[in-house]
């Protein structure tokens, strides 16, 4: 066997450009099923286990998909918004940790969440360096986020602008970069975490800008309380020591708007109680089990992955069919070769036997390719490269 | 190695070819030339001679053992382990070096142990044929003259005792042809080897036993 599996070698690496490709269609073969495979099980993986890890997701009445992956992955937008005054009746009444939510803005294409320190705390994020956004304009980067822009604490980073055609809509605001979290295999990596405060000025509900108070050279008018300014007036696109304190947030503070809650009761009885209090679709409002919506999730990906096995199984037979082809002429095209081997003495079954060892290596040799290839990816996967 | 041949009929059913050989007989360790006009059938003989083909009539034996009774495993066994056969278009492998062309016999057949005394053999084979600084080289990059003493260090290497050649000077120039022939019958000597070569070359006929003509020696075929 030892002297069979030498002269296969040999043939397949004098042969090494039919040999390379050979391995190379029996890599994709065994790779794309265990990739896709391998993927779609992380895939499944991490949706499953931050939903898990989330019990309850409050928001608007709409799409039950948008909301969960909203709230949970933050890459679609919420259904709709609900207002900050439920938030704190919810927290009032103790029945759950309440943590809000506000997101639909993105810097440098990674979604911006403003939420509470709350958050934190309960994803068990810590600090690779720097500190929690703890004033307006702060900004704490996600670890892949701050790997792949190549900042950090003390950098600034620009918000996305919403609309460049609206000249009288929200601006972009600098954000001051005041720590980086460390890498946790979730969503988490990929977003820009803000002060609430933040996010609703990326909203348009609040900003800064030059002196306005009676007798400031930018007021044109003043009538009962209420002033006029000019067109002049420069309003602030970065949240400074010196200028802090001009931001301010038009409206009522209860009316400002959220979009998801995270909700973490304390018993199930508090669950049931939150779950029944939102049951009526009148109220405009929903509350979901993000385990049971990931689930459904996921089935409809199955349903899509059985379609996938089946064509991967559809193609490893047509591969088959075509190595087993390129053996057959192979075969023929060595004929004079193996001739001489019986010429030689050697049996019908030691010529058979190297024939299927040159199949053999290829296959091993394809198949480590393929594994190496497909582990390569799926560390990338987990690592969020892939999905991010 | 014996030989005797007892009506012998074999044919090629394609083009109409017809071996009718009554008799021959070589004895052990004699060296016999085989001459005869091309096309007579001195090829297919030594194929016959080998067990490559059987008779379709008549037999062959060897050493007593007559080949078209020996299973095809018995046959395969009985060539590869004493049978060497120098062909005539040498039959070398082309993705092996001269050092594994040689050597082949022992990679195919496990009837046949590689061991450092064979090792010291093909080097000293390969010295005397003249191709040790080649030894490591790929066959397809050797002269014709070279790639034929490659395939009689293959034929001899695992020390045969019957030794075929089908033309095996019919590449080399004069210095050459008398060195190969000098070593093929000094191998076969020292072994007690039988040697049955074809040959067109009268030149070389003096240094054997034996010389026949298989013209002559066939039967006519029935008109």
């Amino acid at each position: 066997m030892k002297d069979l599996l030498f002269l296969a070698t040999a043939y397949l690496f004098r042969n090494w450009g039919k040999s390379l490709t050979l391995i190379t269609c029996l890599g994709v073969c065994v790779f794309l099923p265990i990739t896709v495979s391998g993927l779609v099980r992380l895939f499944e993986e991490e949706m499953d286990s931050r939903a898990q890890s989330t019990p309850l997701v409050l928001g608007k009445d709409g799409s039950r998909f948008d909301l969960v992956l909203h709230a949970l992955h933050f890459r679609t937008e919420a259904p709709g918004t609900i207002k900050t005054k439920l938030a704190e009746e919810l927290s009032d009444e103790g029945l759950a940790r309440v943590i809000p939510l506000f997101g639909g803005y993105a810097a440098r294409g990674y979604p911006v969440v403003a939420t509470t320190l709350a958050y934190f705390d309960f994803r068990d994020l810590s600090f690779a360096e720097g500190t929690p956004p703890l004033f307006l304009g702060d900004c704490v980067l996600g670890a892949e986020v701050a790997d792949a822009l190549g900042i950090g604490p003390g950098d600034r980073l620009f918000t996305d602008s919403q609309n460049v055609f609206n000249l009288a809509g929200a601006q972009p605001v600098n954000l001051r970069v005041t720590g980086v979290l460390d890498p946790s295999g979730s969503s988490d990596d990929q977003a820009v975490f803000t002060h609430l405060g933040t996010g609703w000025l990326l909203a348009g509900f609040g900003h800064g800008h030059d002196d306005v108070t009676s007798g400031s050279a930018n007021v044109l008018t003043e009538e009962e309380g209420n002033v006029t300014v000019g067109a002049a007036i420069s309003t602030h696109l970065e949240v400074t020591r010196e200028n802090i304190l001009s931001f301010h947030i038009h409206g009522e503070d209860q009316s400002l708007p959220l979009s998801a809650l995270i909700l973490v009761p304390k018993d199930e009885r508090a669950t049931a109680i939150l779950r029944g209090r939102f049951d009526d679709p009148d109220d405009g409002v929903q509350v979901l089990r993000p385990a049971s919506v990931v689930a459904e999730l996921l089935g409809m990906v199955a349903r899509v992955k059985r379609f996938f096995d089946l064509h991967h199984l559809f193609l490893i037979g047509i591969s088959t069919a075509f190595l087993f082809l390129v053996f057959i002429l192979s075969a023929r095209l060595r004929r004079d070769e193996f001739a001489t081997m019986s010429d030689l003495g050697a049996s019908r079954g030691s010529i058979v036997a190297l024939q299927m060892i040159e199949g053999l290596v290829l296959f091993a040799l394809g198949s480590l390719v393929a594994v190496l290839a497909s582990r390569l990816v799926l560390s990338l996967a987990s690592g969020g490269v892939l999905f991010s | 190695m014996q030989i005797e041949i007892h009506q012998l009929h074999f044919a090629y059913r394609s083009d109409g070819f017809e071996l009718n050989l009554p008799s021959l007989s070589v004895a052990e360790g004699s060296h016999y030339a085989m001459t005869g006009p091309s096309g007579c059938g001195k090829s297919t003989l030594l194929r016959l001679l080998a067990g490559i083909n059987l008779p379709d009539s008549g037999e062959v034996r060897l050493g007593g053992q007559i080949t078209s009774a020996l299973s095809t495993s018995a046959l395969k066994t009985l060539r590869i382990s004493r049978i060497g056969f120098v062909f005539q278009d040498f039959h070398l492998i082309d993705y092996l070096n001269v050092r594994e062309n040689i050597r082949l016999p022992f990679r195919l057949h496990p009837a046949l142990d590689w061991d450092t005394s064979t090792a010291r053999r093909l080097d000293r084979l390969a010295e005397r044929a003249g191709i040790a600084p080649k030894l490591d080289e790929p066959v397809t990059q050797l002269s014709q003259g070279e790639r034929q003493r490659v395939a009689l260090c293959r034929a001899l290497i695992h020390r045969p005792r019957l030794i075929l050649a089908d033309e095996p000077t019919g590449n080399l120039d004069t210095a050459n042809k008398h060195r190969i022939v000098e070593l093929l019958l000094e191998e076969a000597r020292s072994d007690a080897a039988t040697v049955v070569m074809v040959t067109h070359d009268d030149a070389i006929l003096d240094r054997f036993d034996e010389v026949g003509n298989l013209h002559k020696l066939e039967t006519p075929a029935p008109a």
